[in-house]
């Protein structure tokens, strides 16, 4: 029986200050003193509710898409006007990287500054770029065809002053992509028409009239 | 019968204390699991497929004061929804908004160029990628959050793989970027890893879960009309908004422990720059195929790598460097300013800034945000769907700031001194 009291008395001891620690009793609550403001301030819940309504009020799938069509018009072409004038057959030269600003380690260590000139990576390359000006579609196809025949089908084309897209319909099996101003910069292109080889460390820059890709000359 | 009086007595005074506990009910599962509905448009269901909790848990302003020039600020943290990120089958297909663009479908096979002297087998690749610069976060609090610094401007696409020569191409990558071969060397593999261990470090101590243990939400419900009532109960990422609403606890990022620990693997993190944790992946957008999901992560990284570089060398001001990595702390030199520090300005950076960014898919399943080259069971571990056109991600870019100093995008930039 003294066994069982203690046990109880140890018990009922534990649940009282369990339920002690998690809710105090005998404080006195004072009420409420002074002006009280309301809380202005929106809930941040309220507020990102409201917001993706009227986000989707603002752009509905109507209008997203137009603007998603008239991006990709933009993306899929790039106007130059670096035209060749002249044919120019270049020997083959290495291929030097020039640092165009100061690359830094997450340090802020400088680890190329600009204008560090590199050799660029001896990569052996199958395929060719080859630079179309797609102004005139038929001119464009005359150069597409003279390309492909000059690297023996290898060539990736990179594509000015025509959408792409055009292309991409004309000759289904042919890699068309927008130039862009990064090509012509990395390789030193000067202008289009013209073919881009690689090999090891060496490029080789062919330029070619685009009078010659007029309709009726080849 | 003398126990069980005892024990009787025991509960009813312990039941009587748990009463003041509070209890907090969530409802984790979904009516969506009811019914297989085809997953919807991610972007006309912003508040059911964006992690709107991540407001919360990284944007901190600290007392700690700094200057840029002789404009006083506060040490900042916030997180922005910036960005888009879309892997597709097909090209110029934008599941985003489920808008299929007449595209040619044979050019989307490309066979991987080989070397002169042999080398891998030629894969297929028939992926493409998409950035997609919709500044939502900046567009939904416009004003109320000034301060912030949060995106703005009109939606853009500023990347296509279609269109980009050197996406499938890794040779051509390589001319153009070459420090980038950095990671075909053994030491760049075995950084790799190393970068892998930090990317699952970092991502525990912020508290990311895993995607093998939380609930799978579906991108939609099984109407066309959006309840914002019920989207409380479908997506039980948004409960724990209301629950931070309420004041209630989550992780915070600003305890001793935690902040050294982001220090550590953050700064292993972007000194690895080339690498993305367990995809090692950075340039081109060549996998396997068979995760799509974690695939994605790999894609982000090798778009990353891009338009960093292009942002700073085109007048592009989409990505900038705009976290310190804890440059001044692992450098040992607190005095001397970086010269790329971006608390005054975001800078331009020419490469890929790994833990900068936050990656949340969106469809075809909802799930929880994840560093960028998190393993891949951690990410798309039960995300998969059969017949899904691609996979979209939500993009998250945090920045380190003086708040109130700060140069937002689109003013002049001013310096530290």
């Amino acid at each position: 029986m003294k066994n069982l009291l203690i046990l109880m008395l140890v018990t009922v001891c534990y649940a009282e200050t369990f339920r002690q620690y998690t809710s105090p009793r005998g404080y006195v609550d004072f009420g409420v003193h002074g002006k009280t403001y309301d809380i202005t301030e929106q809930s941040i819940y309220d507020v990102i509710i409201k917001g993706a309504k009227e986000f989707e009020k603002e752009y509905p799938k109507e209008r997203l898409k137009k603007i998603v069509e008239s991006e990709v018009g933009k993306r899929a072409i790039f106007n130059s006007k670096n035209i060749c004038k002249d044919d120019s057959i270049k020997n083959w030269e290495t291929d030097y990287y020039t640092y165009e600003m100061d690359y830094s380690n997450p340090l802020g260590r400088v680890i190329f500054k600009k204008g560090d000139r590199v050799v660029a990576p001896k990569v052996d390359v199958l395929r060719q770029v080859c630079f179309v000006d797609g102004a005139n579609l038929i001119s464009a196809k005359n150069q597409i065809d003279f390309m492909q025949n000059a690297t023996k089908g290898q060539c990736v084309f990179a594509v000015i002053n025509r959408d792409v897209r055009d292309l991409w319909k004309m000759y289904p099996s042919y890699e068309f992509y927008p130039s862009n101003k990064m090509l012509f910069d990395r390789f030193g292109v000067k202008c289009a028409p013209s073919i881009l080889s690689m090999k090891d460390t060496k490029i080789k820059k062919d330029y070619f009239s685009l009078e010659k890709f007029k309709e009726g000359v080849k | 019968m003398k126990i069980f009086l005892i024990l009787l007595i025991s509960l009813q005074l312990f039941g009587a204390a748990t009463e003041a506990l509070p209890v907090i009910e969530r409802d984790e599962t979904s009516s969506a699991f009811k019914e297989h509905a085809t997953p919807k448009v991610p972007v006309l269901r912003l508040f059911e497929t964006v992690a709107w909790y991540l407001i919360m848990t990284e944007i901190e302003i600290t007392l700690d004061a700094g200057q840029c020039g002789l404009i006083p600020g506060f040490r900042t943290s916030s997180i922005d929804l910036f960005m888009i990120n879309e892997r597709v089958n097909k090209p110029l297909h934008f599941p985003f908004i489920d808008l299929s663009m007449d595209a040619n479908p044979i050019k989307a096979n490309t066979s991987r160029e080989t070397g002169a002297n042999g080398g891998d087998t030629p894969k297929v690749q028939n992926t493409n990628s998409h950035a997609i610069y919709m500044p939502i976060l900046g567009i939904i609090f416009k004003k109320q959050l000034d301060f912030l610094c949060l995106s703005n401007g009109e939606i853009a696409l500023p990347y296509l793989s279609e269109f980009d020569l050197t996406y499938k191409h890794d040779y051509m990558y390589m001319k153009m970027i070459p420090h980038m071969l950095a990671m075909f060397t053994p030491s760049g593999i075995m950084t790799g890893l190393l970068d892998q261990l930090a990317t699952m470090g970092s991502e525990t101590v912020r508290g990311f879960k895993s995607e093998n243990s939380t609930p799978m939400v579906q991108s939609t419900g099984a109407s066309d009309s959006i309840d914002y009532e019920n989207a409380i109960n479908q997506n039980s990422l948004n409960i724990m908004v209301q629950g931070t609403a309420a004041g209630e606890d989550y992780n915070s990022t600003t305890s001793k422990f935690t902040k050294a620990s982001l220090k550590v693997f953050d700064s292993i993190r972007n000194g690895i720059y080339f690498a993305s944790g367990a995809e090692m992946s950075p340039i081109g957008g060549y996998q396997d195929g068979n995760d799509p999901v974690a695939e994605s992560h790999a894609d982000f990284h090798a778009v990353g790598n891009i338009l960093h570089g292009a942002s700073a060398l085109l007048p592009i001001a989409v990505f900038k460097k705009t976290t310190e990595f804890h440059m001044k702390e692992m450098s040992g030199n607190e005095n001397t300013p970086s010269i790329i520090s971006s608390m005054c300005a975001p800078k331009d950076f020419p490469m890929m800034i790994p833990s900068q960014y936050v990656m949340q898919l969106s469809y075809p399943w909802v799930g929880s945000p994840h560093e960028l080259g998190q393993i891949p069971v951690a990410v798309s571990t039960g995300k998969g769907f059969p017949g899904a056109k691609g996979v979209v991600n939500y993009v998250w870019s945090r920045r380190e700031f003086y708040a109130f100093a700060y140069a937002c995008p689109g003013q002049n930039a001013r310096e530290n001194d």
